[in-house]
């Protein structure tokens, strides 16, 4: 009776640790694949930022090399120039943000700074230097900011 | 997809060549970087670090030339800084 029972209480430890180990491995593999779409995710949110970027970049590319142009025109009028002017802010703005987007990402731990450190550190300290006046105290682009004084100091 | 790959740097080379030529046939770098992790996924058993390496991601980002950008813009604040004084 007790051979029996022993028997009986091994099968069922067999079955037991057979169905704990596939519903282990079945889990595993859930992790890896939720590990997997996690950094898939990251990647998608850095290229759709970089792809904005990228964007009012050439807008910003667009309004400057109409400025330029129009500068050869001695008989520019001056509404035409208040145009220009406006327009010139408005796409810095809209860059400005896109920038400071991506810098809030990676200030928060969204995307990994070492992956883009390299990349923006000097884009970001030559925006600061080129545009002065925008990153002053009262400045809205604080991410920014953050990012190079972080980034300069190490 | 591939050829005779037997290094990560032949991997590497072998993508970066690739989506040159795919990017002209796919301006959408979202669709075509998904494209290619999933391809790296299927085909190929890396840890994160070797899919970042060989993911031709740095392909994307030296397109932005984002500096150039800052330079040109600055000579064209300084003509519209002109015009104010004027």
């Amino acid at each position: 009776m007790t051979f029996n029972m022993d028997i009986g209480t091994f099968i069922v430890a067999c079955v037991g640790s057979c169905i704990a180990w596939y519903q282990l491995s079945k889990i595993n593999k859930q992790i890896k694949i939720a590990v997997d779409n996690q950094r898939l995710d990251k990647l998608k949110i850095v290229l759709e930022i970089e792809t904005q970027m990228n964007q009012r970049k050439l807008e910003f590319d667009k309004v400057s090399k109409q400025i330029r142009e129009s500068a050869l025109d001695n008989n520019l009028s001056e509404e035409k120039k208040e145009i220009l002017q406006d327009y010139f802010d408005s796409i810095k703005e809209s860059y400005f943000n896109s920038l400071d987007r991506l810098c809030y990402c990676i200030d928060k731990g969204y995307i990994d700074d070492k992956d883009w450190r390299s990349e923006y550190r000097n884009l970001i300290l030559e925006v600061i230097k080129s545009y002065e006046s925008d990153f002053g105290v009262a400045s809205p682009y604080n991410n920014i900011k953050n990012i190079n004084e972080k980034w300069q100091q190490s | 997809m591939c050829g005779d790959l037997r290094t990560l740097e032949d991997l590497r080379e072998y993508l970066s060549k690739q989506f040159e030529a795919d990017k002209q046939y796919e301006s959408n770098y979202i669709v075509l970087i998904t494209k290619y992790l999933n391809f790296i996924k299927i085909n190929y058993n890396l840890s994160d670090e070797e899919k970042d390496y060989v993911l031709p991601i740095k392909s994307v980002n030296e397109e932005q030339s984002h500096t150039k950008t800052i330079i040109n813009t600055k000579k064209a604040q300084e003509i519209l800084l002109q015009w104010r004084k004027k």
